[in-house]
């Protein structure tokens, strides 16, 4: 187990999940690893000037007009992924609790953590299906309300195979 | 930022707005009011509608006490009424307690509907409630709403075209799903 402590292992992608910032919604892409999760920003929508200029009507033009960032989860380096100020880097060992749960709107991700410089945080995420992935599963004839369902079945699996086992055995599954 | 797609969305919402638009142009409009009109005999009461093609005003009113004087007037005829000039009505009908008629507005100006004291009902106040619905085009929301449709329609037609030309490698997608990596990354060189 020599090489335990030096290598860290990419274990899953989570290609999108939205959190809700000051300027509007902003899409993450997820990368885990065995010791972290670090949220990519894959797109930034700064939903609040676009509402400035044309109110909500606004806001939808400038989610709908940006597409998202491709970002190369594994070729890329990770602690260049980590270090960009854009992206959240929660190190494992620091989460005080993480919850998936069905909420009205959508499938929350909540992981309370605690910063490097000792503050607690806590980070809400809604899942949200990439749309190529809803527009085959719906030609393939399943229901949004299950393409979802199974979107966070695989987000539990794949945290359940990142966390330490302490953590994932208190992680709270509400899907 | 994808300059088509930006096209695409305004115009589609601008092609919405102007068909929301020219749909309330083409719909009636109804309103139920009570205006008083007071005490003497140089007050009266008016509503005015205006800007419509092909218009109708259809009316129910009634008073609470007394009678009244009900005309409908152009605007001309309305200054002068207000004026205390002579003046002619497009209808006229004196010494009413309640009435119901309709009446087609013969242009697109701006047309008067109203009430004064009847000869006995001058000394006292008068509260008049007021049904009207109003049919026809209203030509400025329609004009509005086609040119906003256009609009929208050429902007919808264009940001769909720009976006059928833009590169492909613009189009480049990563996972759509969820997937399990495992991958062993080498520790970092010194």
């Amino acid at each position: 187990m020599w090489g335990a402590g030096l290598e860290e292992r990419r274990v899953a992608i989570i290609p999108s999940v939205m959190i809700q910032g000051a300027l509007g919604p902003k899409e993450y892409g997820v990368l885990l690893t065995d010791r972290r999760s670090i949220f990519v920003l894959t797109r930034a929508t700064n939903a609040a000037v676009w509402g400035a200029l044309g109110g909500a009507l606004g806001a939808m033009v400038g989610y709908a007009a940006t597409d998202p960032k491709y970002v190369a989860y594994l070729e890329s380096d990770l602690a260049a992924l980590s270090s960009d100020d854009k992206n959240i880097s929660i190190p494992h060992s620091s989460i005080r609790r993480l919850g998936l749960e069905k909420k009205l709107g959508g499938y929350r991700l909540q992981i309370e953590y605690m910063t490097p410089e000792g503050k607690a945080k806590t980070l809400n995420a809604l899942l949200t299906v990439p749309p190529a992935n809803l527009k085959q599963k719906k030609s393939e004839g399943v229901k949004s309300k299950d393409a979802f369902k199974d979107y966070s079945t695989k987000v539990r699996e794949a945290y359940e195979h990142a966390l330490p086992p302490e953590i994932s055995a208190r992680a709270e599954w509400r899907i | 930022m994808n300059k088509g797609k930006v096209l695409l969305v305004v115009g589609v919402v601008l092609a919405l707005i102007g068909l929301a638009m020219i749909v309330y142009a083409i719909m009636p409009a109804e309103q139920t009011s009570t205006e008083t009109i007071p005490a003497g005999a140089q007050y009266y009461v008016q509503w005015s509608v205006g800007g419509l093609m092909n218009g109708n005003v259809s009316l129910n009113f009634s008073v609470d006490t007394g009678t009244v004087n009900v005309y409908v007037f152009d605007k001309a005829n309305y200054n002068n009424y207000h004026d205390g000039n002579a003046f002619v009505p497009i209808a006229y009908a004196p010494e009413l307690p309640a009435g119901v008629f309709s009446l087609e507005l013969p242009g697109s100006g701006q047309y008067y509907l109203v009430f004064d004291h009847g000869v006995n009902s001058q000394n006292i106040d008068q509260a008049v409630t007021v049904k009207v619905k109003v049919t026809g085009t209203s030509i400025m929301g329609l004009t509005i709403g086609v040119v906003l449709l256009v609009v929208g329609a050429i902007l919808a037609v264009v940001g769909f075209i720009m976006r059928k030309k833009e590169p492909a490698a613009q189009k480049t997608q990563g996972p759509t799903d969820v997937v399990m990596v495992g991958q062993q990354i080498p520790p970092p060189t010194k």
